[in-house]
């Protein structure tokens, strides 16, 4: 896979940090609070599993780090791949839900 | 180090401080301030003390395991699993089941001996950090 392309399928941890912060930069904490408030309360990410993912996502070119003084409370925004990925993944998502949908549908219980 | 904005440090705060060490130094050096920060807030928005740990304790399992694997280490005890297991089939289908399955034993030793070092290493350092200290 070459570097400009997205790394799909994603985990359900890199969705939810992608979608978190589409539209808006974030720390670490409101990060979590977003996932958990998105994800209905099944999602519940520590720092630990945080930090780890957003490692990896900027490593990928997924996600930036913004600039601060301040080493508690460090943002971290969307790139353009990171944009890319997330609507690449939902799309992904979607045709899996149509297709599971009709599936469903087709067999009576 | 930067300490959180708050007045007073819990001692789960200071617990989970001490917990910390237990991630690899350059990871702690771009993050611990962040994710004590991040451990006040959760402190301060938990409804409990056992709601709170039962989130950290978890997460620390699952992220620790996570950078363990991904360490030289922890490469080094897949390897040796891999190559154990192959020596426990081996043995298994030239001489069929043995009582006890020793090979297992002598690799579980191996891996409860790994996981210490990698404890040790994370609390008090290497004995090269230690000349340099």
């Amino acid at each position: 896979m070459s570097k400009s392309e997205p790394p799909l399928p994603l985990t359900p941890a890199v969705f939810h940090i992608l979608l978190a912060l589409f539209g808006k930069e974030r720390h670490g904490y409101d990060i979590m609070q977003q996932v958990k408030a998105d994800s209905g309360d099944t999602v519940k990410m520590g720092p630990g599993t945080l930090y780890g993912s957003l490692d990896r996502m900027i490593e990928a070119r997924l996600v930036a780090r913004g600039d601060t003084d301040d080493p508690r409370r460090v943002y971290y925004r969307l790139t353009a791949l990171g944009q890319t990925t997330l609507r690449a993944e939902t799309e992904r998502l979607s045709r899996v839900a149509l297709v599971a949908r009709r599936q469903l549908g087709s067999v009576t219980p | 180090m930067t300490r959180p904005t708050r007045q007073k440090e819990s001692r789960s705060f200071r617990l989970y401080a001490r917990l910390l060490e237990l991630y690899p130094p350059a990871f702690l050096r771009r993050h611990r301030a962040e994710m004590l920060q991040n451990f006040a807030d959760l402190e301060g928005a938990a409804g409990s003390n056992a709601a709170l740990w039962l989130l950290i304790g978890k997460d620390l399992t699952m992220s620790l395991i996570s950078h363990f694997l991904g360490s030289r280490l922890g490469r080094y005890v897949i390897g040796v699993f891999v190559a154990w297991m192959l020596l426990f089939a081996a043995g298994y289908f030239l001489r069929g089941p043995t009582p006890g399955h020793p090979v297992l034993h002598v690799f579980a030793g191996f891996l409860l001996g790994m996981l210490s070092m990698y404890i040790a290493t994370r609390f008090y350092g290497t004995p090269q950090d230690s000349s340099h200290a």
